[in-house]
């Protein structure tokens, strides 16, 4: 069947000369096309710039949103930033969809920096990779309870002590 | 030139088999995980009535046990309060927060279906109306869409 | 006294499993003289709080956890909700007319596999943020923080010169209690609790251990 719909999605990390982050988002889908770009600092993982356009999109007013994007300049990526860009940039009063590229953006970021830990525990024989995973669950008790691996009756967790 | 350091992405694809049914297929693809998900979503409510998942790569020898958890969407309402909260708890966080993602994703795939879907119809048949009186036309079938932001909530007053 | 300074029930904070009642009575077998209702952006009605400790012969205070554009911020004596997030400052100035204290809610609550600590943030970088000239007081012992991240806020606050709090950030049972702030003098009420917060007069620490 022909599709009647379709979107795609896709966010990538580059770093920078001076170890900043460079982050971009962009939504093509049947009826718009966007774009977000951010710009990270490291280690404090502030928002220090952002850029987007809006290339298509079902209504020409859709533009009047591109200058709520700096609503997210000087944010810190961490605890209640998912909310905070909803809040500022999404909803009823701004373009959900722009909110949603920023927060693709801030996702990519935690990812890469969660990649590092996740090799780690990556490995060709089946118990290392127990092992390497159980010892990043000890490491980072915030993992407990987040997913079905995870739970609290996992058998990954038997017998393991979590840091406090 | 700089190498990239992370990517990822989704790609959502909505069929309508007929005017009660959207069927949604999903794939998340990243450096860490890949997963798939076909979705089937019912009107009048757009309420989930199958989701099916299927892993490709995941990091723990639990991650599979996740694929029954995305039966705790099934019933579930696209429109209703808090529905993307909901599926980051019973689906997320019960299960896998990648699936969630991706099914968030084919949800809101289905509900941009819903509202501009048929303009594509009026288009290729040169029927299109003028688009404010059919994005009016379509505030009072697609729950949500009015106050989904700043210019339909204008149009919308 | 001992007192959880931060703890969410599910009569205001939808992320909680926690009966207020239950997390009263736990608070009490764990050993605590106090708790904390601090929900999300939403507080208790002043007499509800009130009729709750006469019930337990028990303090229970009202504070509010406060999304702000900076950070998430605890507020005692301030009485009102928050439907929109605002800046810091803007709550700071409401804060002071209302006569309140304000203590910046785990400032370095990190993510779940990595933390911000596991970037090379020092505690010197860390203590420019510009949320901590905001506020009265930084959580320097929080219980839904990993260790490195409250190591951290416990050494910005020595930079800072900051007095440092503790809370359990409790959303269920086994949670309360898990990081406290004790307090040198008796409080009866909350007006006791907002002079003792202005006066400096605490320590925070880790309480309740796992299993405990």
């Amino acid at each position: 069947m022909v599709l009647s719909y379709t979107r795609n999605k896709y966010a990538t990390i580059t770093d920078l000369e001076d170890g900043s982050l460079l982050v971009r988002a962009t939504l093509e889908d049947s009826f718009f096309a966007c774009t977000v770009e951010i710009e990270v600092k490291v280690p404090d993982l502030e928002i220090t710039s952002i850029w987007g356009e809006i290339k298509r999109a079902f209504n020409e007013e859709c533009q009047e949103a591109i200058p709520l994007l700096q609503e997210a300049a000087g944010l810190r990526i961490g605890s209640g930033i998912n909310k905070t860009i909803s809040d500022l940039v999404g909803g009823s009063e701004g373009c959900p969809k722009l909110a949603d590229l920023i927060l693709e953006c801030i996702d990519e970021v935690v990812l890469r920096f969660t990649l590092p830990t996740i090799k780690e525990t990556q490995s060709i024989d089946e118990q290392e990779r127990i092992k390497g995973t159980r010892e990043m669950l000890r490491q980072n008790p915030g993992l407990l309870g987040s997913c079905i691996a995870f739970a609290e009756d996992s058998p990954l967790l038997k017998g393991l002590e979590l840091e406090k | 030139m700089s190498t990239l350091t992370f990517a990822r992405s989704k790609i959502v694809g909505i069929e309508c088999p007929d005017e009660n049914t959207f069927l949604a297929h999903g794939i998340l693809d990243d450096y860490i995980y890949a997963l798939e998900l076909d979705v089937e979503v019912k009107l009048p409510d757009f309420e989930l009535s199958s989701v099916q998942g299927r892993w490709k790569r995941y990091t723990t020898p639990e991650c599979p046990k996740a694929i029954a958890k995305l039966q705790n969407a099934v019933g579930l309402r696209i429109p209703e309060k808090d529905f993307a909260r909901k599926i980051r708890r019973v689906v997320g966080k019960e299960g896998c927060t990648h699936f969630a993602n991706l099914l968030l994703e084919c949800c809101d795939g289905i509900m941009q279906a819903a509202a501009y879907g048929g303009w594509k119809d009026l288009e290729e048949k040169k029927a299109a109306p003028e688009k404010e009186g059919y994005l009016k036309r379509k505030f009072e079938s697609v729950p949500g869409l009015e106050d989904s932001c700043m210019v339909y909530a204008r149009m919308g007053k | 006294m001992i007192i959880d300074l931060h703890v969410h029930t599910k009569a205001f904070s939808s992320d909680s499993n926690l009966d207020p009642e239950e997390a009263i009575k736990e608070a009490k077998k764990v050993g605590l003289d106090g708790i904390c209702f601090t929900e999300h952006n939403k507080v208790w009605e002043i007499e509800e709080i009130r009729r709750l400790s006469r019930k337990w012969g028990f303090l229970v205070a009202n504070g509010v956890e406060v999304d702000t554009v900076e950070g998430h911020v605890l507020v005692f004596g301030l009485h009102r909700d928050f439907e929109r997030i605002i800046h810091v400052q803007e709550l700071r100035e409401m804060a002071d007319q209302a006569g309140g204290v304000m203590i910046v809610a785990h400032p370095f609550k990190s993510f779940r596999v990595f933390g911000v600590s596991d970037l090379s943030l020092s505690p010197e970088q860390a203590s420019q943020r510009p949320i901590f000239k905001s506020v009265d007081a930084l959580e320097g012992f929080s219980g839904k923080t990993a260790e490195k991240e409250n190591i951290l806020a416990q050494e910005v606050a020595r930079i800072l010169g900051m007095n440092m709090t503790g809370g359990s950030d409790a959303h269920s049972l086994e949670a309360i209690g898990k990081c406290v702030t004790i307090f040198e003098n008796n409080i009866k009420d909350e007006a006791g609790l907002i002079q003792e917060l202005k006066r400096g007069r605490f320590q925070a620490a880790y309480f309740r251990r796992q299993g405990g």
